[in-house]
């Protein structure tokens, strides 16, 4: 730390500047085994919060040990106000029967309506929510709207409560501006014990997370934002929570935390939740435009894909029936721009950016490509799709013993189904009828009792209408068809129910 | 569900096809309950003046003695004159014929090249040097008894240490994957081998005992161990198999011998359902006991094959059984009566291969098969597939079965007749290539790989079968079950393409070896940068 009359002062903020200009953008092979990563093991989801760190770049720097404890005391006077704890109660359907959960989390309010930002993973789907102030009052919010996609969602307190209760929304803060090194705090609920602060700095900016992440609740997410990755402490119940820098804005929501390691923590960045939030708040819901293409990152290999430079983003895999597929589009080929941008890709911390560039395109957009294949350059067009939901709705069919889950598009990319006909086994619960009849997790229903059940609404109504009586019910299982029979109310039998 | 085929799929790893089915006990039939004085009474009574007296008893003896005879079982076939063995005898008698076969292993497992030296039990079954012995040598492991995961074993080195201090050199001749049991041949032998002989005339029950036999390991001097079982149950499921008590997989491999010194049986471990044993890891029973009627043709096949001097091979044979090309499941009584399906039993057909005889002959999804060949097919439950599936087995490629098919509300009936096909190759009979340069070893496509990662019938390429982690190939990134289908700009669709791209690239040695690479629906890039310096070196 140097004095603010420091003569040297000004070398050193040249120098940082300098070094920043310097700093290449860190680059490395895929990501370290991600098996440590909660999200392997479907507990990563920790919410942590962590207290903001406050903007670096703008602010000066504090001179010594009593101007950092000024401004951190700054930073936490303006900002705990707008500190949430949240207790949602979510409904699960995996075991078969409608379930309750409930757990607890953190979030931050952004504007004096009452809008609070938190997890998906938090909040999404919940039942209901209850969230406690800073000042310890307890208040029923309402949820607005959510994206699995990103792993956020915004919930409502009653304006008026803002007010009432003094609470200041906090802003945004350029997570793109962010350094490594930065000072930031993490403010949330970790192990439920609310309004926490932790402090540390802003351990990697840019943190690529595999692709193939999936959430608790069987959603794919993560696609389209890298992570800043930070020591200040996140724990369980940390979830939602904002990430601040020293000059008070949020820089981060607190998402994810490295199982068996200390002070490893993940938070999705101000630039992708700010825009998400506004999103949901005006529309409740993200729309994005999906193509079907998995990209690679091209490292050093541009000759092997008949370039002489380095650009461009490779292409992977292409789905099959998507729009890329088409298009004519293949692996091997080289998106060299998008809509008249170009487009590179040579490591896996840039692959977000494209799938994001992509996703921001309104959807159904006729979008010209230009493609490089085995050094022929070619101009192809692909209308864009919507992503849509990526799960379907679910609904418990309680006398048969299972719950069931609506098909969508994206369902049927994510779990590889023959089609979007019918509804897909969410769960069986254990002696039920259904688990007698030796019904499967998985499995879609496509018929009951002879009588197409096209989607959800179909399913709700045959339920209905089949009352105590058996059902037969017509299932596909990948490229197999099977019949079970669900007797509702029935007794075990003893001549040797296949089990 | 249990989810039955005959034709596995594979996986990466091994197929998860819900509880296993349970076994029908036999105790619950009357006819076995038969003997009831032997089962009242404990199997062995301490009699100290009985085990004192040689076997040849003076006359004056023997009245009081036959009423002894009546509680111990062996002695017990006194009273009907026939010659028993006593223990001592047994012993003399079968230790001889009794090995220890140690192997070695090489596979590729946890990225690395393993090679391990295991052991098992082995038998000399004729004169000149068949030797019988557990086909649990073909999967990968880690010491004798300890499966582990891994590729194809290439098994060498067979030597079989006999208590007596006799050492021999032995080949392999021949596996039986349904029955996991393999035939060994030595090649050393100088003269007639002391060897057992079989017996079918015994009929096994509940409680009925056998005499058996192992060895010690070397650090005891390969001392034979007295090993007795009995049945304590006779399981249908997975397989016609005995339970017994007293077995551990210590004594799979060894010969299940009846109270005349003829051999009646083995034990072994079986494939938990039929065709199973066509994986590379298939999954398996416990020790269990396998009557000599159920292996009798595979000695006798295997004898003509070591006699006509068929070269060991490092491989099993192909699979000989025929195949029809469903997936099935058992229609089961209640979903059977819900659709007026006329009782006695019927399965399922879940699934029809295209291009498989099924496929050819008409059969589809969902229909309703009730009767092969105007017989019923007697399967309710899932526990009853197994033997279905193992008379289907039974059938020769070229064999016709005619499947008697049911309408829904039992009103009509027709009949479709399947000529059966060669079970197709799975992985377990793949061919594999090795590639030194870049440590991979490869296999070709077979169908259940095909199926297993759901891919379209069209594709092509070979199967990345074991890669060294740390190796060429495994440091750009390859793991099992990829399936490589271009290698720079050489497509690769068989094995040979396959060898002749990576000497193209050999020859040509560049800097950077791209791979094109499909695993499940998506495919992706790996760039391999060999040294191509230190690998012309070695």
């Amino acid at each position: 730390m140097l004095a603010p009359q420091d003569p040297h002062r000004k070398q050193a903020l040249n120098a940082r500047a300098h070094a920043r200009l310097l700093d290449p953008s860190p680059w490395r092979r895929h990501a370290p085994a991600m098996t440590i990563t909660p999200s392997r093991l479907g507990v990563h989801l920790v919410a942590v919060v962590l207290l903001a760190g406050v903007a670096f770049a703008l602010t000066p720097l504090p001179t010594h040990a009593a101007d950092l404890q000024t401004s951190i005391l700054r930073v936490q006077r303006n900002a705990h106000t707008a500190l949430v704890n949240i207790q949602p109660v979510t409904e699960s359907y995996t075991r078969g029967e409608k379930r309750k959960r409930a757990s607890v989390g953190s979030g931050f309010l952004i504007d004096t309506q009452g809008h609070i930002v938190t997890n998906y993973h938090v909040a999404g789907r919940a039942s209901r929510v209850m969230v406690t102030l800073h000042n310890k009052e307890r208040v029923e919010a309402e949820l607005i709207g959510e994206d699995p996609l990103t792993d956020l969602a915004v919930i409502k307190i009653p304006a008026e409560l803002v007010s009432d209760y003094g609470m200041k929304p906090v802003r945004f803060g350029d997570s793109d501006a962010l350094e490594v090194g930065e000072f930031v705090m993490a403010l949330g609920s970790p192990l439920a014990l609310a309004r926490t602060m932790t402090f540390g700095v802003v351990s990697n900016k840019d943190r690529y997370l595999p692709e193939g992440m999936t959430l608790p609740t069987g959603e794919r997410t993560g696609d389209f934002n890298t992570w800043i990755q930070t020591d200040a402490a996140i724990n369980p119940g940390n979830s939602g929570g904002p990430l601040i820098n020293l000059a008070g804005e949020v820089v981060g929501v607190n998402a994810r935390g490295a199982m068996f390691a200390d002070n490893i923590g993940f938070a999705i960045p101000a630039a992708t939740a700010k825009a998400v939030a506004a999103s949901l708040v005006k529309i409740g819901e993200v729309k994005r435009s999906y193509v079907g293409i998995q990209f690679q990152s091209l490292q050093d290999w541009e000759q092997l894909f008949g370039m002489t430079e380095a650009r461009g983003a490779l292409i992977a895999s292409v789905e099959r029936g998507g729009p890329a597929a088409a298009a004519g589009l293949l692996p091997g080929d080289v998106l060299l721009s998008y809509g008249g941008t170009p487009v590179t890709a040579r490591f896996d911390e840039e692959l977000p950016g494209v799938y994001q560039l992509i996703a921001d395109t309104p959807i159904g957009t006729e979008v010209t490509l230009e493609v490089l294949r085995r050094e022929n350059t070619s101009t192809m067009t692909i209308t864009t799709v919507e992503t849509g939901k990526l799960s379907g709705d679910e609904f418990e069919a309680e006398a048969w013993g299972f719950t069931v889950r609506g098909i969508t598009d994206q369902m049927v990319f994510d779990r590889d189904l023959m089609s979007k006909d019918g509804v897909v086994v969410e769960g069986v619960r254990t002696g039920g009828p259904a688990d007698r009849g030796n019904l499967s997790r998985g499995w879609v229903i496509d018929q009951i009792n002879d009588t197409p059940v096209n989607d959800l609404a179909a399913f709700e109504a045959q339920y209905a209408a089949a009352g105590n009586a058996p059902a037969l019910l017509r299932i596909v299982d990948q490229e197999r068809l099977r019949l079970v029979l669900v007797t509702p109310g029935d007794e075990p039998t003893t001549d040797g129910g296949s089990r | 569900m249990n989810t039955a085929t005959d034709h596995p799929t594979n996986r990466l790893s091994p197929p998860r096809s819900g509880a296993p089915a349970r076994s029908a006990l036999r105790l619950a039939l009357p006819n076995r309950l038969a003997l009831p004085l032997r089962l009242a009474l404990p199997l062995r009574l301490a009699l100290p003046l009985r085990l004192a007296l040689p076997l040849r008893l003076p006359l004056r003896l023997a009245l009081p003695l036959l009423l002894v005879a009546l509680l111990v079982p062996g002695v017990a076939d006194a009273k009907k004159k026939r010659k028993g063995q006593t223990v001592p005898q047994f012993y003399e008698m079968a230790a001889p014929t009794l090995a220890t076969v140690e192997f070695n292993q090489e596979f590729v497992a946890g990225g690395q090249n393993q090679q391990t030296k295991s052991y098992t039990d082995g038998v000399v079954i004729s004169a000149d040097g068949l030797v019988l012995i557990s086909g649990n040598v073909r999967f990968p492991q880690r010491g004798p008894g300890r499966m582990a995961s891994g590729s194809l074993p290439e098994l060498t080195g067979f030597r079989l240490f006999f208590s007596d201090g006799r050492e021999h050199e032995a080949e392999v001749v021949t596996f039986d994957t349904d029955l996991n049991l393999g035939l060994l041949r030595i090649v050393d032998a100088e003269g007639p081998l002391p060897h057992v002989s079989f017996t079918d005339d015994f009929t096994p029950e509940i409680g009925t005992a056998f005499r058996s036999m192992t060895l010690y390991t070397k650090e005891y001097g390969r001392e034979p161990v007295y090993s007795p079982m009995s049945i304590n149950a006779m399981l249908e499921t997975p397989q016609d198999v005995w339970s017994l008590a007293g077995s551990t997989t210590n004594l799979v491999g060894a010969p299940l011998w009846n109270a005349r010194g003829k051999v009646v049986g083995v034990v072994a471990q079986v494939p938990m359902t039929p065709g199973a044993g066509r994986m590379v890891r298939p999954r398996l029973s416990g020790p269990v006991g396998l009557s000599y009627a159920r292996f009798q043709a595979f000695i006798t096949d295997g004898r003509s094959a070591a006699e006509q001097q068929i070269a060991a091979q490092e491989k099993p044979p192909e699979d000989d059984a025929g195949w029809l090309g469903i997936e099935f499941q058992a229609l089961g009584k209640p979903v059977a009566k819900h659709l007026g399906i006329s009782e006695g039993g019927a399965i399922l057909v879940t699934r029809v291969i295209p291009g498989s005889p099924a496929g050819d002959a008409g059969l589809a999804p969902l229909d309703i098969l009730v009767a092969i060949d105007g017989a019923r097919i007697a399967v309710n439950k899932e526990s009853d597939l197994n033997t279905f599936i193992g008379a289907v087995r039974a059938q020769k490629p070229g064999a016709t079965m005619t499947f008697t098919r049911e309408a829904r509300g039992g009103a009509s009936t027709d009949e479709v007749a399947v000529t059966l096909a060669n079970s197709p190759k799975t992985e377990l009979h793949a061919e594999r290539r090795v590639n030194d340069a870049f440590e991979l070893t490869v296999r070709e496509l077979t169908l259940d790989t095909l199926l297993g990662q759901r891919l379209d019938p069209t594709t092509t390429g070979v199967v990345v079968d074991g890669v060294t982690r740390a190796g060429w190939g495994g440091l750009a990134g390859l793991s099992p079950g990829m399936i490589i289908q271009r290698i720079n700009e050489h497509d690769v669709t068989d094995l040979d393409t396959f060898e002749a791209a990576l000497a193209k690239v050999t020859e040509e040695t560049p800097e950077k070896v791209l791979f094109f690479v499909r695993f499940r629906r998506d495919t992706r890039f790996f760039v391999a940068e060999p040294d191509w310096d230190e690998l012309s070196a070695e």
